[in-house]
């Protein structure tokens, strides 16, 4: 079981005894009656009764504390009790616990624990991802995408035969993990019959960002409202002028009302007496529950003091833990008396957050830590190891091995929970308490790559830079500078991050030529995708070449090696060489991950397009097997450049669609640039009516998030290529796009474009010059698609017999896969033939050409070959067109995955939401295309557009 | 943890600030950052906002942090 079994410390029920609320009786059952909460009440109670009938949403209460969101939510659950009377909505309440922070997933474990026995009606996977990240299966729970999906899931299930209402008090102080799986889920509750309601301090939000979401402000209460408030406390009548101060100090806040009231004395209430000097509100209740905790005698204030540093909530725990600092039962009872504690069957509880707060600072740090020690001593031989490394952590005034050894063991547990950042934080405290500095920067990499693992590259850069001011040995500065460098070339400088690669694979070649080989591989990829700096060495020379008979990984490193220098020189032969021989030689799948994932890349140096596919879908198929989210996304993303190549644009657009729902629904912005990049230039090449609408929405991207690291030449050279591609674009500006590509693999995919344009902007000079560099790539690389490219680009700025050239184009694109690039041939050939009145002759190439661009959807393309079939003298069919539905993006791509044969189960797997949203998605559909089943959706004929 | 939960450290510790600071706070946080008890080194690398402590002995994180405050310079958490 995950630690969190036991519970949080304060208020497990989530009914906080704050201001607002006071007693009345209604319908025979003891109902809190909330002060001047009309609207947030009826807020509240709306998303309830949206969730009942399907339409789920997630709700946000923001207020200072104290201000009365954990009354609110309790009014919540009461009404959404009251409203179904005889039936039933499921409540299920969590709370964020500040010192639950490295405890992955313990405040979604209370969360979901009411309803885990219904773990099996989710796909086996994704439960058993939930049950590992709960600390209740061995095995790992694998990508944590699986886990937030479990839990949509999970909580979509319930919601099919009960309405859900899930509350999360304290949302600020969740753990990360489940902070991170929560959002998830409050981003995905359209058609479900799921209501979230959570409640954060307005001064914090920890790992629980929300600007997207639906959030209420709820401030303090008026003065009326206060007044009563006030009456049901006080023990005197209140005079006006000082109820009206007091709303004022206050800003009406319920707690500070009534901390600041009760602590007043009569002559104060009345206002014989003037009022105590003013202080910021959270200071002065603060101030007012410490008063009243110094009155207690030194066993009580030990109680309270344990139960403050305590996250348990367990009566056992603290009670053993104030034993052994002398206080005993009796002290309990004090405790309790003074209001500061409740005791409870669901276990100990503070009055409020700010009791804890108050009374854990006010503790010396002496006090603390032995407060902390007795807690770990009693969890000891308990099940709860991650709360007792925590306790132990915090008790220690030095390095301790001990404990550095428990912290170790907790974050080799959150790790194997996917809980990145726990995992990071117990490895991070770890390092703080090693004296050994080798061993200290060992553990600091550890938690560097626990916060890679959780997205978090600055705390990757802040550790990778402490970790390298103590670690001597060069293997493992290596791993350090490596580490830092993807982070700085994903997040900052592609240049830069190419230098710490650089520096990484030198520090590494003296000790290990293997490992540094692969590194010197890796930084000369990076430089073939545009990264450079002076201050690094070329990667060819860090590290002699394998032997002949060295193992394969080091050979096909050293190849791969030569390959990407070879492509930084422009040196094509020597490139296409190492690269085929690289590809040539069977690795094991042992191999290192970068060897696998650069002879992918590779074949984007060569255009090498049946080879790319395969290999990318390949490394597609085995990223959807273990759910890995951005292994898919990069694996799909990469695919759809020789997609777009080939003319398989329908596949292509369908990728690319998934990569950015997939990027969009897990709010991973910053890879979103490239499949928006791919269908730009889809629609563009097309010709589609949408082109314009796409670019734009690339450009707004763009300057959003301008692209960073290795994608940055390829998305810019797409973006370029899909502006250069718009209707009625005069040839100057397309040629001012063009000219603007440097990335080789962008020069090829664009070479005819760039060819063609030029010479239309009467610049025949670089038709000339960039035709040049397409014939040494050539006959460096002997691509077929590339000599084709070449023949008709000869033709096209006169260079020898055109009809000759389209002849050798079109025998080179017949060993090519790339279909639009022959349709082209064939139809720029028909245009000459028919130019130079042989219009029988022209008919074929056009008939071929027409045939292709109506099977690729190319519309503009399509009609220009149609316009010289009939000023051949045939009158030309007109061919299919997109079907026009006013599908939403999501809404397409869920309705082309079902033609495709996939159930609505495989659909939400592939699209990381839940089935009842694919089924309300796919209603939608039905109803915008008039149609009833998915048989006559499969049926419809065309593209859905 | 709580953010003052006890939480002594050694070796090298870096602490981003949220804020530019002048070059006098600049220096006046090297200095009297340097000068706690345990604390061997101390650097502020002004262009990337990052306080570098390095503590051969233990030092407490809530020490540095109660400086900083005092210099009027916010942590990022």
């Amino acid at each position: 079981m995950t630690d969190s079994s036991a519970g949080p410390v304060t208020d497990p029920g989530g009914s906080r005894d704050v201001g607002p609320v006071s007693v009345s009786v209604a319908l025979g059952k003891v109902r809190p009656v909330l002060r001047g909460r009309e609207a947030e009440q009826a807020a509240l109670r709306t998303v309830t009764e949206r969730a009942a009938t399907g339409d789920g949403a997630a709700l946000v209460l923001r207020g200072q504390p104290g201000v009365g969101k954990s009354a609110l939510l309790d009014d919540a659950v009461a009404a959404a009790q009251d409203a179904v009377e005889g039936t039933t909505v499921a409540v299920l309440r969590t709370r964020g616990v500040e010192s639950e922070a490295p405890l992955p997933f313990a405040a979604l474990h209370r969360l979901l624990r009411p309803v885990l026995d219904r773990l099996d009606d989710i796909p086996a996977p994704q439960a058993r991802a939930l049950r590992a990240a709960f600390g209740e299966e061995a095995e790992g729970a694998g990508d944590r995408h699986l886990v937030y999906l479990a839990t949509l899931n999970l909580l979509s299930e319930v919601g099919g035969q009960q309405p859900v209402l899930g509350v999360i008090d304290d949302a600020h102080w969740l753990d990360d993990a489940s902070a991170a799986a929560l959002l998830f889920v409050a981003r995905r509750l359209e058609g479900e019959a799921v209501a979230l309601m959570f409640a954060i301090r307005d001064d914090e939000s920890g790992a629980f960002d929300t600007p997207d979401l639906t959030t209420i402000t709820v401030t303090g209460v008026a003065a009326t409202a206060a007044g009563e408030l006030i009456a049901d406390q006080a023990a005197a009548p209140i005079a006006a002028h000082v109820l009206q101060e007091l709303v004022e100090v206050t800003d009406g806040n319920p707690l500070g009302l009534i901390e600041l009231s009760r602590a007043l004395t009569a002559d104060q209430l009345t206002g014989q007496h003037r009022l105590p000097d003013r202080l910021p509100l959270t200071e002065r209740v603060e101030r007012a529950f410490l008063d009243r905790y110094r009155k207690l005698d030194g066993a009580a204030q030990t109680v309270l003091l344990v139960v403050a540093a305590d996250d348990s909530g367990h009566p056992a725990t603290v009670a053993r833990a104030a034993a052994a600092l002398g206080a005993h039962e009796d002290a309990f009872d004090a405790a309790e008396e003074s209001g500061l504690l409740r005791v409870s069957t669901e276990g100990l509880m503070l009055r409020h957050p700010l009791v804890r707060s108050a009374i854990y600072e006010a503790a010396t740090g002496s006090r603390r830590r032995q407060a902390h020690r007795a807690l770990a001593d009693a969890l000891a031989g308990t099940a709860h190891e991650d709360r007792r490394a925590w306790h132990l952590a915090a008790s220690v005034d030095g390095p301790d091995p001990d404990v550095v050894a428990a912290l170790e063991e907790a974050a080799q547990r959150s790790s194997r929970r996917g809980g990145h950042e726990a995992a990071a934080a117990a490895w991070g405290r770890a390092a703080e308490l090693t004296l050994n500095p080798h061993e200290r920067a060992r553990r600091l990499l550890a938690a560097a790559g626990a916060n890679l693992a959780a997205g978090r590259p600055l705390e990757t850069d802040l550790l990778t830079r402490a970790a390298l001011v103590d670690a001597d040995d060069p293997l493992l500065r290596a791993e350090l500078l490596q580490l830092q460098g993807q982070v700085e070339w994903n997040t900052r400088s592609l240049d830069d991050g190419y230098r710490i690669v650089c520096h990484a694979a030198t520090t590494a070649a003296p000790h290990d030529p293997a490992h540094a080989r692969v590194l010197a591989m890796l930084a000369a990829a990076l430089a073939s995708f545009g990264a450079r700096s002076a201050d690094a060495p070329d990667p060819s020379t860090i590290v002699e070449p394998p032997a002949p008979q060295a193992a394969p990984e080091e050979r096909v490193a050293g190849l791969l090696l030569d390959g990407f220098t070879a492509v930084i020189r422009n040196d094509w032969a020597s490139a296409a060489t190492a690269l085929r021989r690289a590809w040539d030689i069977p690795l094991p799948l042992t191999a290192p991950p970068l060897l696998h994932s650069n002879l992918a890349i590779a074949t984007m140096h060569l255009g090498d397009d049946e080879r790319a596919i395969r290999l990318h879908d390949r490394q597609l198929q085995h990223a959807r097997d273990a759910s890995a989210v951005n292994m898919i996304e990069h694996a799909l993303t990469r695919g759809v450049v020789f997609r777009i190549a080939t003319g398989a644009w329908s596949e292509a657009a369908s990728a690319a669609h998934e990569a950015l729902l997939l990027d969009r629904n897990l709010g991973l912005h910053e890879l979103v640039a490239l499949p928006l990049a791919e269908l730009a230039v889809i629609s563009a090449l097309r010709g589609d009516a949408t082109a314009p609408q796409h670019l734009r929405e690339l450009d707004a991207e763009l300057e959003q998030r301008p692209p960073h690291g290795a994608v940055t030449g390829i998305v810019r050279g797409l973006a370029h290529w899909a502006a250069a591609r718009q209707p009625d674009v005069t040839p100057s500006t397309g040629l001012h796009h063009l000219q603007q590509i440097d990335l080789p693999v962008a020069r090829w995919l664009t070479a005819l474009d760039r060819i063609e344009t030029a010479v239309r902007a009467d610049r025949a000079n670089l038709a000339e010059e960039w035709l040049d560099e397409l014939r040494a790539f050539a006959e460096g690389t002997d691509m077929a698609w590339a000599w084709a490219a070449v023949h008709h680009a000869q033709a096209v700025v006169g260079d020898g017999d055109a009809e000759e050239n389209f002849g050798k184009a079109l025998e080179w694109h017949a060993k090519s896969p790339r279909l639009p690039a022959r349709a082209r041939t064939q139809l720029a050939l028909g245009e000459h033939l028919r130019r130079h009145r042989r219009r029988t002759d022209a008919r074929v190439p056009l008939r071929d050409a027409l045939d292709t661009f109506e099977s690729l959807g190319a519309g503009s393309w399509a009609e220009r070959a149609r316009q010289e079939l009939r000023a051949s003298g045939e009158t030309a069919r007109r061919g299919a067109k997109l079907v026009a539905t006013g599908l939403t993006p999501q809404e397409s791509q869920i309705a082309g995955l079902v033609r495709e044969g996939l159930s609505n189960k495989d659909v939400a797997t592939r699209l990381f939401i839940s089935p009842r949203t694919v089924d309300f998605h796919l209603r939608n559909v039905y109803a915008k295309l008039g149609i009833t089943s998915r048989t006559e959706l499969a049926a419809l004929a065309g593209a859905l557009a | 943890m709580m953010r003052n939960t006890p939480r002594a450290f050694v070796g090298t510790v870096m602490f981003r600030l949220e804020n530019p600071v002048s070059a006098g706070v600049c220096d006046a946080v090297e200095r009297q950052v340097g000068n706690l008890s345990g604390v061997s080194f101390c650097d502020f690398d002004e262009a990337a906002g990052l306080l570098i402590v390095t503590a051969r002995e233990p030092v407490e994180r809530a020490d540095v942090l109660a400086l900083l405050d005092r210099l009027d310079c916010r942590v990022a958490q």
